[in-house]
């Protein structure tokens, strides 16, 4: 029994690993950052401004916003400007379309 | 080890070849397609095979390498098939799942297909609920979702069963193997075991044999050797016998000759005894006498005494003679004297008168010169009387001395007699006993000749016993030689 639950629980750590590798944020295409809560549409725009990115889309919840880095340590830069947490764009479609959804 | 830990070590080989290989497909793949992420699925691919190669080196071929290793392998499937997004082979590329879950078959654990499949489910679910373009070419489809997990769940399914009772099957086979492999060492063994048997028993048998002559040869070489020393012993014994025997026969004989030549010593002695008692008898006989003529010699001496008292007498009455004709011979010197005065007066007549008186007055001195000499001569003689009265009162008290010598040795010769006596009673009795010894020592030579007689018999059985030991010795060896051959 000891071997199936080692391996279910080893399962769930690889199948969460390569869900994150899928989610690995890439040069050149955008970005999904998240953002601490309670920061303003205002702040998140000037962090991605600071990281050297442009903003593309931002959802109901302001912490969560869709941008784009030319350069090759854009999700670094988002990490040193305060982001929690960044993915691929196609990543966060859900909680975007979510919030866009909950938005409208 | 059992044939399933064989088929296990094998296959880790080749499992460990795959998951190195998964890694350069996943380089070939995501460069061919164009993958922005291809260095890194190709390194997430290394670091599974880095895991669990590590695993197995550590653990060999545990149940956590084969739950490690088969995971790590769908875990490169995932990446695989994340490689190809957006291809349009991407949906062809779960084909791989099936095919890895395949290969895993050969860990022959039925667990790894639960945790695989679980795996495999747990991916498609939330990737393609969060990232769906990294498991199917357009996107999410619940539908086919469903579909490929019936798919993996059939094909873990089958495979688990399979592999479980090929298991079984291997583990029956082995056991067979294993009672037939144990039923034929137990055939060796008892084989074995009776040939031992067999082998001991004749080696106990021999050991028996050799012990029990070993222990024969002993007790008999310790009884040979006492018998060879009992026999030395009295051969020994028998020789100082013999020559016991023979000194004490020239002792006997020597003591006998001895013997025989002190009976006529001591019959020598009786006789020389009895000529002394003799002779004592006659000095006996002549102190008697001498005795007797003592008495007789004082009897004389007596008489002589009285003699020479008789003869003292009548010189001193010579004396008185010669003194009375000394003085007539004065007188008459006087009267010559007067004659010459008286012849002178007369002148020359006279003169024949003169000479007459001269002569006369001559005659008067030659008479008292011989009255002189004879009064030296009674003086001479009483002398003598005197000497000899003293010589006799010596010689009576010598006589009186001789008296007590006389009496003393008539008192040691009757003491000498009575001795004599005695030495010849007891010379009587040694020759008596030294009869008897001549004949002891003559029965003590007779025996002491049967001593030698039969010490010369003991000896010769001596001799014979030590050449029938000898004998026996031979004997016992060749028996045991026998014994120790069968």
């Amino acid at each position: 029994m000891r071997e199936i639950v080692f391996g279910a629980s080893f399962s769930l750590f690889v199948a969460l690993s390569a869900f994150l590798i899928a989610a690995w944020p890439i040069p050149g295409r955008p970005v999904a950052s998240y953002f601490p809560p309670g920061l303003s549409a205002s702040q998140v725009a000037m962090a991605v401004g600071q990281a050297g990115g442009r903003l593309l889309e931002i959802g109901g919840n302001p912490s969560l916003v869709i941008s784009l880095g030319s350069s090759a340590g854009y999700a670094a830069e988002l990490y040193r400007s305060g982001a929690w947490f960044v993915v691929d764009a196609s990543f966060a479609r859900l909680c975007i379309t979510g919030s866009w959804r909950a938005s409208s | 080890m059992t044939d399933v830990e064989t088929l296990r070590i094998r296959f880790a080989y080749v499992l460990i070849t795959v998951l190195w290989a998964n890694p350069v497909l996943l380089a070939l793949a995501g460069n061919a397609v164009g993958n922005d992420n291809a260095t890194l699925l190709t390194g997430c691919g290394v670091a599974l095979a880095a895991l669990s190669t590590l695993v197995w080196c550590l653990c060999g071929t545990h149940w956590l390498t084969r739950q490690v290793s088969s995971i790590a392998t769908i875990g490169q499937v995932m990446l695989l098939v994340y490689a190809f997004a957006r291809h349009p082979y991407q949906a062809d590329m779960h084909m791989y799942f099936f095919a890895m879950l395949a290969v895993l078959a050969g860990w022959l654990d039925w667990r790894i297909f639960i945790t695989a499949a679980l795996a495999i489910a747990a991916h498609h679910t939330v990737v393609n609920i969060i990232h769906p373009i990294a498991v199917f070419t357009n996107g999410g489809d619940i539908d086919r979702v469903l579909l490929h997990a019936a798919i993996v769940t059939v094909q873990a399914a089958a495979l688990g069963q399979t592999v479980a009772y090929l298991r079984k099957a291997l583990e029956a086979s082995e056991d067979a193997r294993q009672a037939a492999t144990a039923a034929r060492h137990t055939a060796e063994q008892a084989r074995h075991e009776v040939t031992v048997a067999t082998v001991q028993a004749g080696i106990e048998r021999q050991t028996v044999l050799h012990a029990v002559a070993d222990d024969f040869e002993r007790k008999i070489a310790g009884i040979a050797r006492d018998v060879i020393l009992s026999v030395q012993t009295l051969r020994s014994a028998s020789q100082q016998m013999t020559m016991g025997a023979t000194e004490v026969a020239e002792r006997s004989g020597a003591a006998y000759l001895s013997s025989h030549q002190t009976s006529s010593s001591v019959i020598a002695v009786t006789q020389a005894t009895t000529e002394l008692a003799a002779s004592i008898g006659e000095i006996d006989r002549q102190v008697s006498e001498t005795a007797r003529i003592v008495v007789s010699t004082t009897t004389k001496a007596g008489n002589v005494l009285e003699t020479v008292n008789h003869l003292s007498r009548k010189a001193d009455d010579i004396g008185n003679i010669v003194g009375l004709i000394s003085t007539i011979a004065s007188q008459t010197n006087l009267l010559a004297l007067n004659a010459s005065i008286e012849a002178a007066r007369f002148g020359h007549s006279g003169s024949g008168f003169a000479v007459v008186a001269q002569e006369v007055k001559a005659l008067a001195n030659q008479t008292s010169q011989a009255t002189q000499e004879i009064q030296s001569q009674i003086e001479a003689i009483r002398t003598s009387s005197e000497l000899a009265i003293r010589a006799i009162d010596t010689m009576y008290m010598t006589i009186g001395s001789l008296n007590e010598i006389s009496a003393a040795v008539a008192t040691v010769v009757e003491q000498q007699n009575a001795a004599t006596v005695g030495i010849a009673h007891n010379i009587e009795a040694a020759a008596k006993e030294t009869i008897l010894a001549a004949d002891n020592i003559e029965a003590v030579s007779r025996v002491a000749a049967e001593a030698g007689e039969a010490a010369s018999y003991v000896a010769q059985s001596a001799d014979r016993l030590a050449a029938q030991s000898a004998q026996l010795d031979i004997e016992v060896a060749q028996f045991l030689g026998r014994i120790r051959a069968a």
